[in-house]
C-alpha cells in the first residue's frame, strides 16, 4: 500500500493533486482510519472552513486613508519634460474635466498621441460611414471600424466603397479586456493605425489612432505609436487564428 | 502605467485587508500594513514586471513588511500584548455571530504560530492560493511550502480543537524587554 505523508494528504484536502494521485490517496484513506482522521484536520483548517470567517472584510468599505495611499503614493515632482510630458498633462486635465481614468485616455505616455483623436475624430465623423463616435467622454468605433472589430479575423481586409478597414492583431489586456490593433484605409493619402479594446458593455473603446503617415509634424509613424501602446498593455502573447476565431464566434468572453 | 497599476491595487485592496488582517490579528495594525505596502509598492513600481501577477507582489512586500516589523517588536521585547490580544477578542464591530466567533478562534489561534507559518495559512487557506503561486510569494520551494504547511495546519488544528488553550494565551505576561 502506498505510504500517504501528511504533504500529500493535505494536498489531497486542498485539491491540489492530479487525478491520478487523488485515486491513490482515495483508496488509502479507505483502507486507513487513521488516514481519514488525519485527513479531516486538513479539512478542517482548509480554505473551505477557514476562508468563509475572514470574507466579510472583502465586503466592507475599504477605508479612505488607504485609497488616498493608492492615489498618492509613489507620486513624484514633474520628472518629464518636454512635449509628450506635456500632452500627457492635457490629456490628465482632460481627464479630469470628463471625470473618467486618465488611464482610459492615456495608458502609457506612447497614447500622447490619442490626442489628435479629437481632431481626426470630428473629420471621420463627418462621413457618412461613421467611424468613431464620442460617448461619455470615450471615443467607440463604429460603422464599418465597429464591425470589423466585433466580427472579423485579423489580416482579412474588409473594403467598404472607398475604404479598407483590417483588423491586425488581437490580445487580452492587462486591464482585462480584448484589444485589437486595427489599420484602415480613407483614401490613397490617409491611412491610419489605432488599437481598440472592448469594453464591458461590448462597445470598441479607441484608445489609440494615429495618422500612419508622418506627414504633419506633429505626427510620428502612426505604426511606432500603435505597436508601442499595444506592447505596453499587452498580458501575454497575441492570439493564434484559431484562438482568435473561436473567440470572435463565442462573443468575446473574457478567457 | 502607474495609473493602470493603482486602479489594479485599488481592486486588490480588499484581499490585501483580509490577507494584512490575517497576519496582524487585527483590523487596525493590518490596514496599516496595507497602506505601507501601497506606498512602498508604489514607490518602486518599476520593479514589477508587467505580465506578472500584481496579486503575489503586493503580498510578497506586504509579507515582507510584516516580516520586518514583527523582528524590530522581538528586539524590543513586546512579545504579546495582553491588551491588543483583548482588542481583538471582539471589539471590531462585526456583528456576524458565528463566523464572528470562529474568525476570533482561528485569529487567536494563528497569534499562536511562528510567523512563517502564518503568512502560509493567510496566503493559502484564506486568499485561496494555490501551492505554486503561494511559493512564488514566498520566495521559497514547492515542498517547502507543502512541508511548513501541513505543520502549520496540524498547529492550527489542535488550537482550534483544544480551545481552552485559547483563553490560557490571553494572560500570558509579556516578556520583560
Amino acid at each position: 500500500m502506498a505510504i500517504i505523508s501528511d504533504e500529500i494528504l493535505m494536498a489531497y484536502a486542498d485539491g491540489e493533486l492530479s487525478p491520478t494521485a487523488r485515486q491513490t490517496v482515495r483508496q488509502a484513506i479507505a483502507k486507513d482510519p487513521a488516514l481519514a482522521l488525519k485527513l479531516e484536520s486538513f479539512v478542517a483548517t482548509g480554505r473551505l472552513n477557514i476562508a468563509d470567517a475572514f470574507d466579510g472584510i472583502l465586503h466592507e468599505p475599504v477605508p479612505a486613508r488607504l485609497l488616498n495611499a493608492v492615489k498618492a503614493g509613489g507620486r513624484r515632482p514633474s520628472r518629464r519634460v518636454g512635449r509628450f510630458a506635456q500632452i500627457g498633462d492635457h490629456i490628465r486635465r482632460w481627464s479630469d474635466l470628463l471625470r473618467v481614468p486618465a488611464w482610459s485616455l492615456a495608458t502609457v505616455p506612447a497614447l500622447s498621441i490619442g490626442l489628435l483623436i479629437g481632431a481626426i475624430g470630428s473629420w471621420l465623423v463627418q462621413q457618412p460611414d461613421t467611424l468613431v463616435r464620442e460617448m461619455g467622454g470615450r471615443l467607440v468605433a463604429t460603422g464599418s471600424l465597429q464591425r470589423v472589430l466585433e466580427t472579423t479575423p485579423s489580416g482579412t481586409p474588409v473594403i467598404f466603397g472607398q475604404r479598407m478597414v483590417e483588423a491586425e492583431s488581437t490580445f487580452y489586456s492587462q486591464r482585462k479586456e480584448w484589444c485589437r490593433e486595427y489599420e484602415l484605409a480613407v483614401n490613397a493619402d490617409n491611412r491610419f493605425k489605432g488599437l481598440a479594446c472592448r469594453g464591458q458593455d461590448g462597445g470598441w473603446r479607441v484608445d489609440v489612432h494615429a495618422h500612419a503617415r508622418s506627414a504633419a509634424a506633429y505626427a510620428p509613424a502612426g505604426h511606432d505609436v500603435v505597436a508601442d501602446a499595444a506592447e505596453k498593455l499587452m498580458q501575454g502573447q497575441p492570439l493564434e487564428p484559431d484562438a482568435e476565431k473561436h473567440l470572435i464566434n463565442a462573443g468575446w468572453p473574457a478567457p | 502605467m502607474t495609473d493602470e497599476i493603482r486602479t489594479r491595487i485599488v481592486e486588490l485592496l480588499p484581499r490585501l485587508r483580509r490577507f494584512a488582517y490575517a497576519l496582524c490579528g487585527d483590523l487596525d495594525s493590518g490596514d496599516d500594513l496595507v497602506q505601507e505596502t501601497c506606498m512602498r509598492a508604489l514607490s518602486r513600481v518599476e520593479q514589477w514586471q508587467p505580465g506578472t501577477r500584481l496579486d503575489s507582489w503586493m503580498f510578497r512586500i506586504a509579507q515582507n513588511i510584516w516580516l520586518d516589523r514583527l523582528r524590530a517588536t522581538k528586539v524590543r521585547g513586546e512579545v504579546y500584548d495582553i491588551e491588543a490580544a483583548e482588542a481583538q477578542a471582539g471589539t471590531d464591530g462585526r456583528d456576524v455571530a458565528e463566523s464572528k466567533m470562529m474568525l476570533d478562534q482561528v485569529t487567536a489561534a494563528m497569534t499562536r504560530l511562528p510567523a512563517d507559518q502564518r503568512a502560509l495559512i493567510a496566503l493559502v487557506c484564506i486568499d485561496g492560493l494555490s501551492y505554486k503561486q503561494t511559493a512564488e510569494v514566498m520566495n521559497i520551494p514547492i515542498g517547502t511550502v507543502m512541508s511548513r504547511l501541513a505543520r502549520a495546519r496540524r498547529g492550527l488544528h489542535a488550537l482550534l480543537e483544544n480551545k481552552a488553550v485559547e483563553t490560557t494565551v490571553r494572560t500570558v505576561a509579556p516578556k520583560a524587554g
